[in-house]
C-alpha cells in the first residue's frame, strides 16, 4: 500500500530531480560567461525524463536500470553506425551534450548570456511547477488519509 | 545534491569576477602612473578565467565544478610615449612613459565584470529560494 503512495509520485520526484539537475547545468554556463575555451552545455529534458521513469505503467515495477525502454534509441542509417540502446539506463552526466546553434566568440567560449538566462528562468518555473505537482499529490492523499476522522 | 553545486559554481564565479574587478581598478588607479623608462612602466592587467570541469570522457560534454583566475596577465603592447620635458620623471631626450591602460576599454570592462557579478549573485538567490521552497515540500 505505501508503496503505491509513493510510485504515485515517483513520476513528479524523477522530473523535480532532472530541474534540478539542469538548474546546475544552467549555472554552469552562465557562470562561465567570460570564461575562454568553456562550450555551453545542456540535455534534453524530454528524454532524459523518459529515461528516467521508463515506460510509463512500468513505474511500479523493480528499478532495472540496463532493461529500459530505450528512449532516444539510436538510428542505424547507415552500416557503419552502431546500434545504441539510446538513453535507458544512462546517467544524467553522460546525457550532457554541447549546445549547437550559437557561433563561438573569438576567445572560444559558446555561451549565449541571454538564452542561458532565458533557459534559467524558464527552468526555474518549471521545477516550481514540478515541486507543486508533488505538494498537490501530497495534500491529495493527507485529505484521503484524514476524511474518515471529519 | 544538485542545487547546492549552484552555491559553489556561482560563488566561485562571483569571487573570480569580484578579482576582475580589482584588475580594473588597478589599471584605472594606474592610468597616470608615468615612468622615466619603458621597462618600469605600470602594463595594463587583464584576468583569464579558467572552468574547472567535472570528470567525463575526453570529448564529452562536461559541466563546471567551479570557476576561477587562471592567471593576471600583462598587456605587452609597448607604453606610449610622450614628450614632456617639464616633467619630473623625464628621460635626457624629455621623454616620459604613460602605461598602456585603455581607460574606454577598462570602463567596458568593469561594467561587463559587474553584470556578471550580479547575473551570478541572482542565479545564487534563486537557487536558495528553491531550495526553501523545496524544504517545505509537503506543509502547506
Amino acid at each position: 500500500m505505501l508503496d503505491k503512495l509513493t510510485d504515485s509520485m515517483q513520476f513528479s520526484a524523477e522530473a523535480l530531480k532532472l530541474r534540478a539537475h539542469r538548474q546546475e547545468v544552467l549555472t554552469s554556463n552562465i557562470s562561465n560567461v567570460d570564461t575562454p575555451n568553456y562550450k555551453a552545455v545542456d540535455f534534453d529534458f524530454k528524454s532524459a525524463l523518459k529515461a528516467a521513469t521508463g515506460e510509463k505503467g512500468q513505474m511500479s515495477a523493480p528499478a532495472n536500470p540496463g532493461l529500459g525502454n530505450g528512449a532516444g534509441a539510436l538510428a542505424v542509417t547507415h552500416q557503419g553506425h552502431i546500434t545504441g540502446k539510446g538513453n535507458a539506463g544512462m546517467t544524467t552526466a553522460e546525457m550532457l551534450q554541447f549546445r549547437r546553434g550559437n557561433n563561438a566568440a573569438i576567445d572560444g567560449n559558446s555561451v549565449d548570456i541571454e538564452r542561458e538566462r532565458a533557459a534559467f528562468a524558464e527552468n526555474t518555473v518549471k521545477y516550481e511547477a514540478a515541486l507543486r505537482a508533488i505538494n498537490g499529490r501530497i495534500s491529495t492523499l493527507k485529505q484521503a488519509m484524514g476524511s474518515g476522522n471529519q | 545534491m544538485s542545487l547546492f553545486n549552484s552555491f559553489k559554481l556561482a560563488g566561485g564565479a562571483m569571487q573570480a569576477q569580484t578579482t576582475r574587478l580589482n584588475t580594473v581598478a588597478s589599471n584605472l588607479a594606474n592610468v597616470d602612473t608615468a615612468a622615466a623608462n619603458p621597462n618600469e612602466v605600470y602594463q595594463a592587467r587583464k584576468v583569464v578565467f579558467e572552468a574547472v570541469l567535472q570528470k567525463a570522457a575526453p570529448g564529452k560534454a562536461a559541466l563546471a565544478e567551479n570557476v576561477q583566475v587562471k592567471d593576471i596577465v600583462e598587456d605587452k603592447t609597448e607604453a606610449k610615449k610622450m614628450f614632456d620635458p617639464k616633467h619630473p620623471m623625464a628621460d635626457a631626450d624629455g621623454y616620459v612613459y604613460m602605461p598602456n591602460v585603455n581607460a574606454v576599454e577598462e570602463m567596458v570592462d568593469m561594467l561587463a565584470a559587474s553584470r556578471s557579478y550580479q547575473t551570478n549573485a541572482e542565479v545564487m538567490n534563486t537557487a536558495k529560494q528553491l531550495m526553501l521552497k523545496t524544504l517545505n515540500m509537503g506543509n502547506q
